[in-house]
């Protein structure tokens, strides 16, 4: 086993992919699996302390890249690291703003009527435009190779991800009150 | 983490929540947001026809700093021209609500909002001084300036 800083590879050239922004999962899981069973610590446990520190790095790093990959936000944020760039939130449209103060607004208000049924629309809704800006960004990184825009529509990735996070709390709230 | 009496105090009674109407000329809209954490916030001004800042509302959605951030901005922004709360600095909002480093960024962001409060103003008296010069108090000029 080698040391990590002397490979230098990222994360996609650490699981064998191209680094895209569209990803076939089952190819990285599978990648990601055959490297767990390697360097498992476990298997190490007869090794020398040199050998099963360096099986410990490896499950971090390999822990860390697949959670990065994995997750399509996380994965186009690298993506933008990768390539150096990044984006000023002043840079935020001013409508996109607005439309997430009056959905912030929505959500107190369904949380305070206790309203099961705004929730879920307001989650569709949000679940909606996170599709949409996962087709452009597919688009935008993969075709256009336009990161600039890229990093814009990821900032506003990040306000909906947190808005669907705080929508899901709401909901397991309110049924967890119901039961 | 424990915040700190003064947030605590501006988070529980937030002063000056509310909004105005951002049609209106003398009103400034200023719409910012943190991706990292999601906040959105708010702030309006009302400037009066002598150039001060008569009034200021706000609306937060994100944690308690940021509330209190805001809050505290409509308090000290009242009463003074566009260039004195243009030099409104976020270290001295952390400072006052004595936030921790990892809350710093919700000063910045309340800086600027005031910031972009202005901003819209003054855009606003250069659109309509275009078509109403006459009608256009002598200060605009000199706070566009």
């Amino acid at each position: 086993m080698s040391e990590i800083s002397a490979s230098g590879q990222n994360y996609f050239e650490l699981f064998g992919l191209t680094p895209m922004f569209a990803l076939d999962r089952q190819r990285l899981e599978q990648h990601y699996r055959d490297m767990q069973q390697r360097i498992h610590p476990d298997r190490h446990a007869q090794s020398s302390d040199n050998e099963r520190r360096l099986a410990a790095q490896w499950t971090s790093l390999a822990n860390e890249g697949f959670q990065t990959l994995k997750h399509p936000l996380r994965r186009a944020q690298y993506l933008l690291q990768l390539q150096q760039i990044s984006a000023s939130p002043a840079a935020l449209p001013g409508s996109f703003l607005l439309e997430q103060m009056e959905w912030r607004e929505s959500l107190a208000n369904a949380k305070t009527r206790r309203d099961e049924h705004a929730l879920n629309q307001l989650h569709f809704t949000v679940q909606q435009q996170l599709a949409t800006l996962e087709q452009q960004l597919s688009d935008l990184f993969d075709k256009q190779a336009d990161y600039t825009r890229a990093a814009g529509l990821v900032m506003q990735g990040q306000f909906l991800e947190k808005l669907a996070n705080e929508i899901n709390t709401a909901i397991d709230e309110l049924l967890d009150a119901a039961s | 983490m424990a915040y700190s009496d003064k947030v605590l105090d501006h988070y529980e009674n937030p002063r000056n929540v509310g909004s105005m109407d951002a049609e209106d000329s003398d009103v400034g809209t200023g719409m910012v947001g943190a991706p990292a954490c999601g906040d959105v916030m708010r702030l309006q001004i009302k400037v009066s026809s002598d150039g001060l800042i008569e009034d200021a509302r706000f609306k937060t959605y994100g944690c308690g700093s940021a509330i209190a951030s805001s809050s505290l901005v409509t308090e000290w922004v009242k009463g003074k021209t566009l260039a004195q709360a243009m030099e409104i600095k976020n270290s001295q909002i952390a400072e006052e609500l004595a936030l921790p480093p990892v809350k710093v960024h919700c000063s910045v962001l309340a800086e600027d909002a005031i910031r972009a409060a202005i901003a819209d103003y003054q855009s606003k008296q250069t659109t309509s001084a275009e078509g109403y010069t006459a009608c256009e108090p002598p200060h605009v000029s000199k706070a566009t300036a």
